[in-house]
């Protein structure tokens, strides 16, 4: 994510709306991209980023820093990302337990051959589906983000030892998964 | 360290960077003599992190900023006008309003300390002109004995 000077986040602040633009462009790919790899889709992802960017205007006053910007970015991405795919999916009656889920509805071996079917970036979406939201969030924000341990406990609100056991549990499962392909 | 441990601080600890060069040094020891942990992390990173890794990273595209821009917008245009006390930041309007009231207090309080002044200044006026009438100067009224002789 790329820094924004104390002074655009003032200016943005008092109302100017190129300043909350210039905001938007060195922050939107980062939300863009998470939402888009929580909730699996453009459309989703397209709904996400305007909430998300639409309650930071309402909240910019809050923020002096970069910092305190950056964290809020982080979690609020993260969350409306989640909360999206979890009302998505009781929209359409499905399971939001995602390891019920994963036994029943999309199962590996249905998950198996869409991977041998599709390349690249379907390998992603099969391996991010096989999570379930919180060990996904971790994963994205690790592994496709590269955030550290302490940002993503704190984007989260959870402790570092949690991120570990997370990311440990995701990465055993997806391991468990190519290797029975 | 057994390859359980070992296999356990792999899957996160060691692949993302965050155990320290002493702990570091011990997984690479046991790296290099165990075959079965080696192979275990080179699946790892070939099968699981590498294609997250090179995942395509997307950007929204340009409605997505003409939607924001115009929610901001209409919620501007919707949002009550913050006039007067309300305008201000709660932090600052509790301690205006009572410096408000103090004020109208001292303000309201000033004539009725006032008034007894006023009332005995009044009081020693009207006895001055009471006085006037009284023909104190022995010319009944009229003034001096000259303007006496002069006007009667």
């Amino acid at each position: 994510m790329e820094n924004i000077s104390k002074d655009t986040i003032a200016e943005a602040a008092r109302g100017d709306i190129s300043a909350f633009r210039e905001i938007y462009t060195k922050t939107s790919a980062f939300v863009y991209n998470v939402a888009f790899r929580i909730t699996g889709n453009n459309e989703d992802a397209d709904e996400v980023t305007q909430d998300v960017f639409v309650k930071m205007h309402r909240n910019i006053r809050k923020f002096r820093h970069m910092s305190s910007l950056k964290t809020w970015i982080y979690r609020i991405a993260v969350n409306t990302a989640i909360n999206h795919r979890k009302a998505g999916d009781k929209h359409q009656n499905r399971r939001v337990d995602y390891e019920i889920a994963e036994q029943s509805v999309y199962t590996e071996e249905t998950a198996r051959k869409k991977m041998d079917s599709e390349a690249g970036k379907e390998k992603v979406y099969t391996l991010l589906n096989m999570l379930n939201s919180d060990q996904r969030a971790c994963v994205v924000l690790r592994d496709i983000q590269g955030l550290n341990y302490k940002e993503i406990a704190g984007s989260l609100g959870i402790n570092i030892n949690t991120v570990r056991t997370r990311l440990k549990r995701a990465r055993h499962k997806l391991l468990n998964f190519v290797k029975k392909g | 360290m057994n390859c359980e441990k070992i296999q356990e601080l792999l899957m996160a600890d060691y692949i993302d960077g965050e155990a320290n060069i002493k702990l570091r040094a011990k997984i690479e020891k046991h790296l290099a003599a165990c075959d079965n942990c080696s192979k275990m992390k080179e699946a790892l990173i070939k099968e699981v992190l590498d294609p997250l890794k090179i995942a395509e990273k997307q950007s929204p595209q340009d409605f997505v900023w003409e939607n924001i821009k115009d929610s901001i917008i209409k919620e501007r245009q919707n949002a009550p006008e913050r006039t007067g006390i309300r305008a201000l930041k709660p932090a600052f309007a509790v301690p205006i309003l009572a410096a408000v009231i103090i004020a109208l207090i001292l303000i309201a309080g000033l004539p009725m300390a006032q008034r007894g002044k006023i009332d005995s200044y009044m009081a020693e006026q009207i006895e001055f002109v009471e006085t006037l009438d009284t023909d104190e100067t022995g010319a009944n009224g009229l003034g001096t004995a000259i303007e006496e002789y002069f006007f009667s």
